[in-house]
């Protein structure tokens, strides 16, 4: 833990952004998949304060319930997995507050893991569940919420907005990585096509590509893993990223109607080598 | 890097993306020194109007000298200093019939202004911070900010853009070895890719050429206005963990080359 410095992962300092203008966003509808902790819960913090009314969907009810007392938020349990669970906290957010305009996917998990370890293979199931959970529930979320978007569209305005969150490990993954770095390639591949599907009604598709954050993920890692993981210090800052600077960007990228089909790096310039 | 109060330093000034992201710092609470070939023009007092050519080493000197004399050691540089310059390879020579190459002075020029006059202020940019504080180890505060302007056409240029696709591909492609090396003075260092925007440089395409452009962007089908250019300039000044990578703003387009490409003969 000696590279961390825990009183930096709590409350996210938002008085930094506060005063970031979204045009259009007041009021309208954003949902953040994750958002009980870390980048979704910055995120949704952020969206809140900049006029939205904010949905947090996380699969840890408690947490769920907590984050979304603490800044005025609906919230509902659900796994980004899940299919019609996902379709019914849909309906309810459509019921509640109204339709879906904003959607920020940071629902993901990172468990590192050898290919093959002391000659056993990976058992298959720790694949597939990095990768329905980062990569399937992002599309979850994204089928859920597109209809709602084009059916609230506001004449004049866009239909909607998806950021969702790839990594660096999707261009860089390390040793043990293989599941994570490709569920999160998956997640910065399906942006352009989606951009491309979804232009024509109106939505903006794109994505950010955080380096090494502070966030639960990454702190509750093991211990070795962990300090792999922050061992990687970037150019400049040399630092890990906070939470409220993807919120920020993800603001920015709300406000910016030419922001479509991108995936932004957010990593302070680090390149992952194979092994830190 | 905060705007409000910084000392600032924008190429290409006098137009376009250039003239819109000065606009911008100025509003931010920023001085800027705007640099254009032509002085450009402003009754601003925030704005100090400077005349050098981007690729002229002891033009930008000059243009460095005077803006840190009157304003300060610059924290922030924009460069947007560029031409299009479009340049097929060779044409065929209307007398004869025969392909005779483009002359080389064509292609240098566009690769002269765009990347090596991107560099020049680069150099004199990291200078001024070098010389401030020669040892910045350790320091976690932003010292300076860079933004380049890289295009689409770094990836999917069109034909006739071997010298324009070039020079914005090493404007891409300088970027993470720069932040890489400037790192140690707390430099960050960005570029910003755009696709189709509203500029002098837009109008220049042909006509035909431009509808192609802007009906193949799958969101805002348009073209991109020059204030959102310096929105994301913003961006990426006031967040520090953005450093040493190219960001694409351009609606979602990717170039393809116009089906209706006029041969080589008629165009030359």
């Amino acid at each position: 833990m000696r590279h961390l410095n825990g009183a930096q992962h709590g409350a996210a300092p938002f008085s930094e952004i506060a005063g970031r203008a979204v045009p259009g966003l007041t009021g309208r509808v954003a949902v953040v998949s994750g958002g009980a902790s870390g980048l979704g819960a910055a995120s949704a913090a952020a969206l809140k304060q900049a006029g939205a009314q904010v949905v947090l969907l996380d699969r840890d009810a408690a947490a769920v319930e907590a984050a979304s007392q603490a800044i005025g938020a609906l919230g509902l349990a659900v796994d980004v997995t899940d299919g019609p669970g996902m379709e019914q906290a849909f309906d309810t957010i459509a019921t509640k507050l109204g339709r879906t305009y904003v959607l920020v996917n940071c629902a993901g998990v990172a468990e590192p893991g050898s290919v093959v370890r002391r000659g056993v293979p990976m058992p298959l199931e720790e694949f597939r569940r990095v990768v329905h959970i980062n990569l399937l529930g992002t599309l979850n979320c994204i089928r859920c919420a597109v209809p709602q978007m084009i059916e609230g569209r506001e004449a004049g305005h866009e239909a909607g907005v998806i950021i969702n969150t790839a990594s660096i490990a999707a261009f860089e993954g390390q040793v043990g990585q293989t599941a994570y770095a490709a569920s999160k390639g998956g997640v910065a591949g399906l942006v352009l096509p989606l951009a491309r599907e979804l232009g024509e009604f109106g939505i903006r598709v794109m994505a950010i590509s955080p380096g090494v954050f502070e966030t639960p993920m990454t702190l509750n890692l093991g211990e070795k893993s962990r300090e792999i993981v922050f061992a990687a210090k970037p150019p400049f800052p040399k630092r890990a990223g906070q939470a409220h600077e993807f919120a920020q960007l993800a603001l920015d990228i709300l406000a910016n109607p030419m922001l479509n089909g991108e995936v932004i790096r957010l990593d302070g310039g680090l390149r992952m080598p194979a092994r830190t | 890097m905060q705007i409000k109060d910084s000392i600032a330093v924008v190429t290409g000034a006098a137009s376009g993306l250039g003239h819109a992201t000065v606009q911008m710092l100025v509003n931010g609470g920023a001085r800027v020194a705007a640099i254009d070939l032509a002085q450009p023009h402003s009754a601003d007092p925030r704005v100090l109007a400077l005349a050098a050519d981007v690729s002229d080493a002891a033009a930008m000197e000059a243009a460095f000298a005077r803006a840190t004399a009157e304003l300060g050691v610059p924290g922030i540089l924009v460069n947007c200093a560029g031409v299009l310059g479009p340049a097929r390879v060779f044409r065929i020579d209307k007398a004869t019939d025969k392909p005779v190459p483009r002359e080389l002075d064509a292609f240098r020029r566009v690769i002269d202004i765009n990347l090596v006059g991107t560099f020049n202020a680069v150099r004199l940019f990291a200078q001024g911070l070098a010389a401030d504080a020669p040892d910045a180890d350790g320091n976690t505060e932003d010292r300076g900010v860079i933004v380049n302007t890289a295009s689409v056409a770094a990836f999917e240029a069109l034909s006739g853009q071997a010298a324009y696709g070039s020079s914005k591909a090493g404007v891409a492609s300088m970027t993470l070895p720069l932040a890489r090396e400037l790192a140690r003075l707390g430099i960050r260092v960005m570029a910003i890719a755009p696709g189709t925007f509203e500029t002098g440089m837009y109008t220049d395409i042909p006509e035909h050429t431009r509808r192609t452009l802007v009906a193949d962007v799958p969101f805002p089908r348009r073209a991109g206005r020059p204030d959102e250019f310096a929105h994301m300039v913003r961006a990426l000044i006031e967040n520090q963990m953005m450093n040493g990578s190219v960001v694409r703003i351009d609606g979602a387009v990717r170039m393809r080359e116009p089906t209706h490409a006029t041969s080589i003969r008629a165009t030359s």
